[in-house]
């Protein structure tokens, strides 16, 4: 958790040096494929994008260092910043097959690969009703992370939200500044997925997993003294989060309490967070504090 | 702001996360745990100690060394790296004090016997030096001649009787014979080392990681792996000891806090693995794996456990 004065952002230990800026500020336009979109049931797609930036479908030290599939695709696309010492090239690049994630597929060998951009075609189909990808996708998350088995229902939700991810038209802006509405709408997401999850109690849990997570990323940019009031909330709501009762209701409800009241008052501290290019700016120019 | 798995990957460590300043005060603590404000990085003196010893500057070293000692002070090597620096500065009646220590935390630290008998020898206490022969000799008799510590053996024994035989009014000049892996290499060995685990080879794992340790000194990561590798060869006092060296380090460890109540679990102690896991809770306020976890392992316990 945030603590006043400090921004302890997990992100930054798979940066590249200098690439901080770049990832903590902004991040790379969304394109969704609109005949995807349309086509799809918007609560799996909802679940799918919830899960796709929670650490918690990962397993073993993935799970622990807080990635995500989001972590080397954000926005789904690449991440020519990412950067892990011994498990990386040049940036942008990572040894997958390295027996630190899992040793199902390990070979021995440091070979890291570029990290590809989801939006380009891949060698698996990507076509709807192809039984590849959600193959492909359990097989990246049980055999190169270390994850737990995902249930059905969770690996279509992730392939239906990679069949959505799309090129930006020629002439789109790269990228866009990363606000607390990315928070918000993922925490949103996470819940819609939840609350349409009831006959699937894994996707429920880790849909919640995802949601409490968004909190969490929330309270690392709320680390400025002054704001731990809200820190406090976000602490509690995440609790809250995290006894629910059974059942959509509950999930709808935490969530109406969520968007009606802790929402506006973050929103309204928005411009005194991190998420403040000025004063994520002074944040960076600062030299880190020593420990004591 | 970082760059070392040590300092930075470092995936269950979060005392010595980076941070960046926004707006004065506090520590940093990553997605979970909030370290201590005044979160103190033992690892940080220790490899400071490492550059002035290996410089022969052994009054710095020591100097270094003491820190860490008075912040952990059960840390066997950061216990004999003082006692060598004390030793190689001439200082043989300080060096023994913190030579007992360290043999005292680890038996089987032939370097630490070794040195303690040469700093008794130089310092007159006939008492110690027998002790320390006797212990060495007793080392080689369980080691048998073939042992991959054989040669060590022997050749600590010999540094001993020469210092007998040189006595107290000798003026030569002890060298203590470390060799430390570089901290560059700290890294290499750490990823390796957790691999290896994965891999579940870990004898391995545990020759890496103590590799490591000599390098970086007493960093939680390394000390948390060191007892999970120890746990899964069943020596679950030596895990142990680990895993409360990492939590003397690093109070809020995640990683040492899971492995060490799932150890709880293993030794039927499910009130203390419980306890572990509501002090992971209380990190944990936005979930986190480690919490997710021990709860698993306390679940898949209780059936069993009655």
């Amino acid at each position: 958790m945030a603590r006043d004065g400090l921004f302890a952002s997990r992100t930054l230990q798979w940066t590249a040096p200098g690439a901080e800026w770049a990832v903590l500020a902004e991040a790379p336009h969304a394109c969704p494929r609109t005949d995807v979109v349309a086509a799809t049931d918007p609560a799996m797609l909802a679940a799918g994008e919830a899960l796709f930036n929670s650490p918690a479908l990962l397993g073993g030290q993935a799970a622990k260092a807080e990635l995500s599939c989001a972590a080397c695709h954000r926005t789904g696309r690449g991440n020519p910043h990412f950067l892990m010492p011994q498990l990386s090239g040049a940036p942008g690049t990572a040894d997958v097959t390295n027996s630190f994630f899992s040793p199902a597929r390990a070979n021995a060998h440091f070979d890291p690969v570029p990290i590809p951009d989801l939006a380009m075609p891949g060698k698996v189909s990507r076509a709807p009703g192809d039984p590849a990808l959600p193959r492909f996708v359990r097989t990246l998350v049980v055999e190169e992370f270390s994850g737990a088995e995902p249930s059905s229902a969770m690996l279509d939700a992730l392939s239906a939200y990679v069949r959505s991810i799309g090129p930006c038209p020629a002439g789109a802006a790269a990228g866009e500044p990363r606000r607390l509405a990315d928070q918000l709408r993922l925490i949103e997401l996470a819940i819609a997925g939840a609350a349409a999850a009831e006959a699937d109690p894994l996707l429920r849990r880790q849909s919640i997993a995802a949601a409490r997570h968004q909190l969490g990323l929330i309270d690392e940019r709320y680390a400025r003294p002054g704001l731990s009031g809200l820190r406090r909330q976000l602490l509690a709501a995440s609790l809250d989060l995290a006894r629910l009762e059974d059942g959509a209701d509950a999930l709808r409800k935490w969530h109406a309490r969520f968007a009606a009241g802790l929402a506006p008052r973050l929103e309204r501290r928005e411009r005194l967070s991190l998420y403040d290019s000025a004063v994520l700016r002074r944040a960076l120019a600062a030299p880190a504090k020593a420990p004591d | 702001m970082r760059r070392s798995i040590g300092l930075g990957l470092a995936l269950s460590m979060l005392a010595f996360a980076p941070a960046l300043a926004a707006g004065g005060g506090g520590g940093g603590g990553g997605g979970g745990s909030a370290p201590s404000a005044s979160a103190y990085d033992p690892t940080a003196d220790y490899q400071k100690g490492v550059a002035a010893f290996q410089a022969g500057q052994y009054k710095e070293a020591a100097s270094a060394f003491r820190k860490v000692v008075d912040a952990v002070p059960r840390n066997a090597q950061a216990q004999y790296m003082l006692g060598a620096s004390l030793l190689g500065a001439g200082d043989y009646k300080k060096a023994v004090r913190p030579l007992d220590a360290a043999v005292k935390y680890d038996g089987k630290l032939i370097e630490a016997r070794r040195d303690l008998g040469v700093a008794a020898a130089r310092s007159g206490d006939t008492k110690r030096v027998d002790e320390q022969l006797a212990a060495i000799r007793a080392l080689q008799a369980g080691c048998a001649e073939s042992c991959p510590d054989a040669a060590k053996l022997a050749s600590a024994i010999a540094a001993i009787e020469a210092a007998q035989a040189a006595g107290t009014q000798s003026s030569a000049v002890v060298r203590p014979e470390v060799r430390l892996a570089s901290a560059a290499s700290v890294d290499g060995s750490y990823v390796a080392a957790v691999g290896l685990i994965n891999e579940h080879r870990y004898d391995e794992a545990i020759a890496r990681l103590d590799s490591a340790l000599w390098a970086a000194g007493p960093h939680p990561d390394i000390l948390t792996y060191l007892g999970f590798a120890n746990r899964k060869l069943s020596r679950f006092d030596r895990a142990e000891d680990y895993y409360r060296a990492a939590l003397a380090v690093a109070p809020d460890h995640r990683g040492a806090l899971e492995y060490y109540g799932e150890l709880k679990v293993e030794r039927g102690d499910l009130a203390g693995a419980r306890a572990n896991l509501a002090r992971l809770d209380r990190l944990c306020g936005f979930g986190c794996y480690e919490a997710d976890e021990l709860r698993r392992w306390i679940a898949e316990a209780k059936p069993s456990a009655g």
